[in-house]
């Protein structure tokens, strides 16, 4: 017998699972288990009223283990581990069992079969439950500085901000100067501000700043140490390589994009008069009078979007994102054209006009300053060439709004409305193990709940590096990374889920297969009279528990799912009574 | 083969009338609303898209401007204001100059100093012209009768020059409208359905039945009063000229429509006017220098026309004469040049182009069922 006391309840999750799985004999055989002193089934096991009512079983029948079987531990288990803690139980003493993605919506079709999965799935959580031993949260004492990586517009004002709210920070910056892409600008859209003011404006405040250290020409080489306590190596790039080692407790990424580069050929690039939206815009802000080109005035301007974004099979490894930004900045730059002196025809070869929010202000002023859209289908791109008797450039494309009417104008420039790539940045990713989403640019854990937090505690990510944005949304994504940062730092101390592994250290015999295998470096050596043994960094393991079974020793175990607990586990699945 | 843009068409089209064409998004609202878009003609989001890119050759033979008649629920629905109304208006006004083979037309539209001055000097022109040929002939103070100022007979053979010269200009600008027409055609029309399809010309010309499709019905009415009024004083005129001129007894075989002809005339060109003057509905709401010169014209040419007619029942021969002379300068320069060269050339155009629709539409038919037509080359 136990001495164990397990309250086990099974949803009905309304039809979801109740509707397939026959919970009332799964309550009536599991509440014959050794342990179980509750066993009940409820309508919707996360409605306020189950979860007093668990409250108050707790407590009245002085349950010390609890078992919810409902749906993904996805979905609630912060919940119930509210309610275990509530109960006056330890929130490492519940055990979520999935009953619903796991068995009812996968056997639809067979009640009788679904039932005895969901049977045999439940006994392994009272299992598991049973042999669960009352774990804290790991505190992390947390140094209060913090390294931002990219010194572009995101960058600076993150690290402005970080040091607004009293955090030392160091801001790197792989260029000698900083501004990244921003720098480069000059009228911004939608409110006219010049870009390399802007820049100037936040470079002046972050330099004049006493919190913030300024690094360029610099990179992030090495980084050591766990959550909280991160020791980086940054090597500056001057006269002579110069590598300092800097403590901060969060890191944020802001290491923006690269522009899509269009290869020879592709729509006409390498022509005369075939440009990218940077180069054009360059190209208009550095024209003081009207538009020329070549010397000849520019009559006819013709701008093809979504060159490197949204594309489709036709190219290997497609960009298949929305770049965002581009219908804005193309549809500006025709704005910025128009105020030109000189009439400046302007057609706008495009696939779908996604000028959101307020920039739809942008499409309909250049609508009204006489710009023509011309929509042309999903991988049906203009054709570009110079017609060999004109000697103009001529494009030549279906449009939609034509019925699909073949179309052909004669321009003077073509601009190819580019968008953002994610930049090469192979040995930052390496370094600080970022993870890199199907696109290509990072990726958050996630995207609306945990927007800028990374996989990889107290590194955080910000800007354009994460998905293509523009740069009032960039800078937004990075305050919300001092949000981040402030929370952990500022309070001296962070909680981490205590699900780790730990080594036996008489038992291991230190042949190094764990320290190979673990993806977070958080396995060390050590040595003590004279025996060598593996070390977790607590703070630096991620629970995965990809150590444990390359252990010849079976000296790791995993805290919340120890080997034994995997065994009774297996045990209850497959029936067989455990001692 | 693709359709050539021509940019700054759109530009050009402002002389026209065009002017909010660009704020255009398609998003169709325009056609959705129009009683008369039907496949296969959209109308008015497709010439107004045809339009904005600048698709000319796509637009000169495009009959969907004249299938639309400006009852103004286009412009009244569109949410951003580009008054698809009155871009139609001022394509049709665009294929009037380009159908004609002067280019009178298109100094016209695009020029109302042009078009006043010569109306104004035409004017003159005639009335030495009519002043010096009755003082060479007869007295001012005969209205009618052997030495009359203006005999019936001279005016009489007058108009019908008039008339065969308007006819022939009339006509080599309709047939360019066909040409324009069928270069733009997918497919060649046989004889056949231009025979078949003939019924629509008379049906259209006098009582224009898609007019009465719109909406509003009020516009098709002060229309058909205004043009049934022209057309019985067109028909008295040139053949009852004699029995209108005798007098001073009324003869009121004739009369009697003379004066419900010229009620109706006053009647509609008033209501047109006031309308244009409160801009009491859409398509009074733009009005282009070459409306207000029509209106005036025909209400100068009905209002002397009454007062030339009393004076001479009066007995005051002289002041009808002079009269006459004046209502002579208001006829020639309105026939000579608003019939063949400006806005009433759509006495032509309009059914014209009901009837080449059909005949497109006859032609398809055959072709569907795998007639005998022969494909556009």
């Amino acid at each position: 017998m136990s001495a164990r006391k397990i309250g086990v309840y099974v949803c009905q999750c309304g039809g979801n699972i109740g509707d397939y799985v026959d919970v009332d004999e799964v309550v009536a055989q599991v509440a014959k288990e050794p342990g179980v002193v509750v066993a009940k089934t409820a309508m919707f096991t996360c409605s306020d009223s189950t979860q007093q009512e668990i409250v108050q079983d707790a407590h009245e029948q002085g349950l010390d283990g609890l078992v919810v079987a409902s749906c993904s531990p996805k979905l609630h288990t912060y919940t119930f581990r509210d309610v275990a803690r509530r109960a006056g139980m330890n929130p490492f003493q519940y055990t979520q069992v999935n009953v619903r993605e796991q068995c009812s919506w996968t056997h639809t079709d067979d009640h009788e079969g679904a039932t005895q999965k969901a049977l045999r799935l439940v006994r392994a959580g009272i299992n598991r439950t049973r042999l669960t031993e009352p774990l804290e949260p790991i505190v992390v004492k947390t140094t209060p500085k913090s390294l931002v990586v990219g010194g572009g517009v995101a960058g600076l004002r993150a690290a402005l901000g970080l040091a607004q709210v009293g955090l030392s920070v160091f801001l790197l910056e792989k260029e000698p100067k900083l501004g990244g892409w921003v720098a480069g600008f000059a009228e911004m859209y939608p409110h006219g501000r010049d870009g390399r003011a802007l820049i100037a404006e936040l470079e002046k405040a972050v330099r004049s700043h006493p919190g913030v250290t300024v690094f360029t020409s610099a990179e992030l080489v090495a980084k050591s140490g766990s959550f909280g306590n991160y020791q980086v190596t940054i090597a500056i790039h001057g006269d002579q390589l110069e590598t300092i080692q800097v403590e901060v407790g969060s890191i944020v990424v802001a290491t923006g994009f690269d522009t899509y580069q269009p290869e020879e050929g592709e729509l006409g690039y390498g022509l005369d008069g075939v440009m990218t939206i940077a180069e054009f815009k360059r190209m208009v802000e550095e024209s003081a009078g009207a538009l020329e080109h070549n010397g000849r005035p520019v009559k006819t301007v013709a701008y093809i979007y979504c060159v490197g974004s949204r594309q489709g099979e036709e190219v290997d490894d497609p960009n298949t994102y929305c770049s965002r930004y581009c219908c804005n900045a193309a549809t500006h730059a025709s704005l910025q054209v128009a105020g030109k002196p000189g009439k400046v025809h302007q057609y706008h070869f495009y696939r779908d006009m996604r000028t959101y929010g307020t920039f739809e202000t942008l499409y309909a002023e250049s609508l009204e300053k006489g710009s023509a859209y011309v929509k042309y289908p999903d991988g049906e791109p203009p054709a570009v060439e110079r017609d060999a008797k004109t000697g103009r450039l001529t494009l030549t494309a279906r449009d939609l709004l034509s019925e699909g009417e073949e179309v052909a104008l004669e321009a003077d420039l073509v601009v190819l409305v580019t968008g953002m790539v994610p930049r090469e940045n192979q040995g930052l990713t390496k370094t600080l193990k970022l993870p890199v989403g199907q696109t290509g640019f990072f990726n958050e854990i996630h995207p609306k709940l945990r927007p800028v937090e990374t996989v990889v505690d107290g590194v955080y990510i910000c800007g354009a590096c994460q998905a293509p944005r523009n740069s009032a949304e960039s800078v937004a994504s990075g305050l919300a990374a001092v949000s981040q940062s402030a929370a952990i730092l500022k309070r001296g101390f962070a909680e981490l889920d205590p699900l780790v592994a730990t080594v036996d250290p008489v038992a291991c015999t230190w042949c190094g297969e764990c320290q190979d295998t673990c993806p977070y470096d958080a396995i060390s050596m050590e040595q003590q009279d004279g025996t060598e043994f593996a070390v977790i960094a607590k703070t630096a393991c991620k629970g995965c528990g990809g150590c444990v079974p390359v252990c010849p020793a079976g000296a790791i175990d995993l805290q919340g799912y120890t080997d034994a607990q995997i065994r009774a586990m297996i045990d209850g699945m497959l029936g067989v009574s455990c001692s | 083969m693709a359709t050539m843009i021509r940019p700054g068409l759109v530009d050009e089209l402002q002389a026209y009338g065009a002017e909010d064409v660009s704020k255009c998004f398609n998003c169709g609202n325009c056609s959705a609303v129009c009683v008369h878009s039907e496949a296969p003609h959209v109308l008015p989001r497709r010439p107004m898209h045809a339009l904005q890119l600048g698709l000319e050759s796509k637009l000169r033979g495009s009959l969907e401007p004249w299938l639309c008649y400006y009852c103004g629920e286009c412009s009244e629905q569109c949410p951003k204001g580009a008054e698809p109304g009155e871009t139609m208006m001022s394509l049709r006004r665009w294929l009037t100059s380009t159908y004609d083979f002067s280019g009178i037309s298109r100094l016209f539209y695009r020029s109302w100093r042009w078009e006043l001055f010569s109306i104004v000097a035409l004017a003159i022109l005639t009335g030495i012209g009519f002043a010096l040929f009755g003082m060479s002939q007869g007295s001012i103070n005969h209205y009618d009768g052997p030495s009359a100022f203006l005999p019936s007979a001279m005016i009489h053979r007058f108009d019908w020059t008039m008339a065969v010269v308007l006819v022939v200009l009339l006509g080599i600008n309709s047939i360019r409208m066909w040409r324009s027409v069928t270069r733009a055609a997918d497919v060649k029309p046989s004889i056949g359905s231009y025979v078949a399809a003939l019924y629509t010309l008379p049906v259209h010309f006098f009582t224009q039945p898609k007019f009465r499709q719109c909406d509003r019905k009020r516009p098709w009415l002060v229309h058909l009063v205004l043009m049934l009024s022209y057309v019985t004083m067109l028909v008295l005129i040139m053949f009852f000229l004699r029995e209108m001129a005798a007098g001073p007894a009324i003869d009121w075989r004739v009369h009697v429509f003379g004066y419900l002809a010229s009620a109706g005339l006053i009647v509609a060109v008033v209501l047109n006017l006031r309308g244009r003057i409160k801009r009491d509905s859409p398509q009074h709401a733009h009005s282009h220098e070459s409306d207000w010169m029509f209106l005036v014209l025909l209400l100068t040419v009905a209002v002397t026309g009454v007062l030339q007619h009393i004076l001479h029942r009066l007995g005051l021969d002289a002041a009808a004469n002079i009269i006459y002379i004046v209502h002579l300068m208001g006829v020639v320069p309105m026939l000579v040049l608003e019939v063949p060269f400006g806005k009433w050339a759509h006495l032509a155009y309009r059914p014209l182009a009901v009837y080449f629709a059909r005949v497109q539409e006859h032609a398809n038919e055959a072709v569907a069922r795998g007639g005998a037509t022969e494909p556009a080359s």
